[in-house]
């Protein structure tokens, strides 16, 4: 009964002084078996459409049952009301039909007019009330529904972020192996082969053998200058890693920003740059609006399974705004790759980001797939 | 029928409601002026202990609802119809072996006569149903049974008294035997006056399908599936 939305419990209750109306009028008014039965029979038809509510179609048994006993006692018509009721309540009018023609052409009465029409007033109001319940559930499980779907793709999302890192690094690993392979690759092994046969010729034919380590030499000139050229051409033009955010803190006008290291940046990969790199203008973003810092400080702490980065100012808090946005999102990107940020808004902002590497990370279920 | 077998091991593991079950009839048969003046109210007064006994059976069915046992009962493949109908089955059973066992017991030390035993024992075996039923109703209706006890003893006194159990049907006034009618104690007070003689023959049966409706109504109501 607790769980019953309002309008079913209505419902119940005038069902209830319905049937509790029927008695007293068949108490009063000859107290025949028939009486007695047709209660019994209305009763028992009622709680099978309570408890089966597919059978609707009973309602059309309560009016022959009505109709039959209204020959033997008078009164039982009465009873339509509640069919009245029952019928508009479940959204079935047309079922009511034969009763109200019998009525109407048979056995017309004020006070049983009056009580079929508040009857179908009670109905359609009961019928109206649930019907916008189920309309605002839905509404309801529409927008939850849509809430999931959004979180579930933001998910997904991140982590085909984290595979195409991965497959972006494979590659292009593949591409730095093929480049040294094909051009600079050949001249060094002309040159050890042009060496080999120098040694060779030695012993033999000196001018060949000078004319071989010449060549040779020439070989390997050349290497050197494709290797050069090609560090040159994988070197990137913009700053990334730790010198991404050595300039971030140099650029922040607003306080000085100490960059500490502590670990050796070249094992943290690069997918976890961008992260660290986010949190770091967010922390910073934070400061300037909401502190009146003079001094901040940001330590990155790499050790072998996990990347630390700590952001903390010596201002005092102005506002008691919540983390905005910004704060959340990173927060997901940083869970969906197993890790965590994590920020104290009590006094001063503070913002600290850990990130797992390596083995850690690539042992995480969700990105072996 | 494994619910079946449980819920008769587990009513008949219970030695009071063993001693309220056989015990007290079989005591009572051997009172004579319970069942042999005219107005003898030994068999009404029989009527109400199966109502008790009915109670006390069907309470098993409300501790599986209130301990959560009910809920692990309706994870395993049982429907609820299975439940209820094999539970109700075994209550069923234990009550009418008792009412088997009074009425032969009646008819050896009374004489009463074969129709007359069997028209008894029919319409006994008809209100246990009811009472049953009854009870399953009653039951879903409460979370508590300190509540369910208490209100139930005060709801059977009125029962007994509107139904024609301590005091006959006849002397009550007409208002009172109205509101005693809404009562399946009334109707098998009814019958069994019946098969005293003091009624007539259709009276039993009118009396008999009544109470099968009493009983299809509470069942109705009581067999709902309730989690809690």
């Amino acid at each position: 009964m607790n769980n019953m939305p309002p309008y079913e419990k209505i419902a119940i209750v005038y069902r209830a002084m319905a049937m509790i109306s029927l008695y007293v009028l068949w108490t009063r008014t000859g107290n025949e078996m028939k009486g007695l039965l047709v209660f019994l029979i209305l009763l028992i038809l009622m709680l099978l459409r309570w408890r089966f509510p597919m059978m609707k179609w009973t309602l059309l048994i309560d009016q022959a049952v009505t109709i039959y006993a209204s020959a033997l006692w008078e009164s039982s018509l009465f009873a339509s009301a509640l069919i009245v009721f029952d019928a508009l309540y479940l959204g079935y009018p047309v079922l009511i039909i034969p009763v109200l023609l019998y009525i109407a052409f048979n056995r017309p009465d004020l006070m049983l007019a009056i009580l079929l029409m508040q009857s179908v007033f009670a109905g359609l109001s009961l019928r109206g009330w649930r019907n916008q319940q189920q309309i605002s559930l839905k509404q309801i499980d529409d927008a939850g529904k849509k809430f999931y779907e959004s979180e579930n793709l933001k998910q997904e999302l991140l982590l085909a972020n984290v595979q195409v890192v991965r497959m972006a690094e494979l590659s292009e690993r593949s591409r730095i192996a093929g480049e040294i392979h094909d051009h600079a690759g050949h001249e060094i092994i002309a040159a050890f082969m042009s060496l080999q046969t120098t040694q060779v010729l030695l012993e033999n034919d000196i001018s060949q053998a000078k004319e071989m380590l010449r060549e040779a030499t020439g070989r390997l000139q050349s290497g050197i200058v494709k290797i050069r050229d090609a560090v040159h051409n994988l070197t990137p033009f913009t700053e990334t890693g730790i010198d991404a955010l050595r300039k971030l803190c140099e650029e922040f006008k607003n306080c000085p920003v100490e960059l500490m290291v502590y670990g050796d940046p070249h094992k943290v990969p690069v997918h976890l740059w961008v992260i660290l790199e986010s949190c770091l203008k967010e922390a910073l973003t934070n400061i300037l609006r909401h502190t009146e810092a003079t001094n901040a400080r940001a330590t990155l702490d790499i050790t072998r399974h996990i990347v630390r980065l700590c952001i903390e100012n010596n201002g005092i808090k102005e506002s008691d705004s919540y983390p905005g946005l910004g704060l959340n999102n990173l927060r997901l990107r940083a869970k969906a790759i197993g890790g965590s940020v994590s920020y104290d808004l009590s006094d001063r902002f503070s913002l600290v980001c850990v990130l797992p590497i390596e083995r850690a990370f690539y042992e995480h279920p969700d990105c072996r797939r | 029928m494994t619910i079946f077998q449980f819920a008769l091991i587990r009513s008949l593991r219970n030695k009071i409601l063993l001693l309220l079950l056989y015990a007290v009839p079989l005591a009572m048969i051997f009172i004579r002026p319970l069942w042999t003046s005219e107005n003898s109210m030994g068999f009404s007064f029989y009527a109400m202990i199966i109502m008790f006994a009915a109670f006390s059976l069907v309470r098993s069915i409300m501790s599986d609802r209130i301990t959560g046992t009910v809920v692990r009962i309706f994870a395993a493949p049982v429907t609820t119809l299975r439940y209820f109908f094999q539970s109700l089955c075994a209550f069923w059973l234990i009550i009418s072996v008792q009412i088997f066992i009074l009425v032969t017991a009646g008819t050896v030390l009374y004489n009463w006569e074969v129709g007359m035993a069997v028209r008894l024992t029919f319409s006994y075996v008809i209100f246990t149903v009811t009472a049953i039923a009854f009870s399953l109703a009653w039951d879903s209706m409460f979370r508590s049974k300190m509540m369910s006890d208490s209100v139930f003893s005060i709801v059977t006194s009125f029962m007994a008294l509107l139904g024609g159990i301590f005091i006959p049907i006849a002397m009550l006034p007409d208002f009172l035997r109205n509101i005693g009618m809404v009562f399946p104690v009334y109707w098998v007070s009814k019958s069994l006056l019946s098969v005293q003689g003091q009624e007539t023959s259709s009276n039993y049966w009118l009396s008999i399908f009544i109470m099968i409706l009493f009983a299809a109504a509470f069942l109705l109501y009581g067999s709902k599936r309730r989690l809690e």
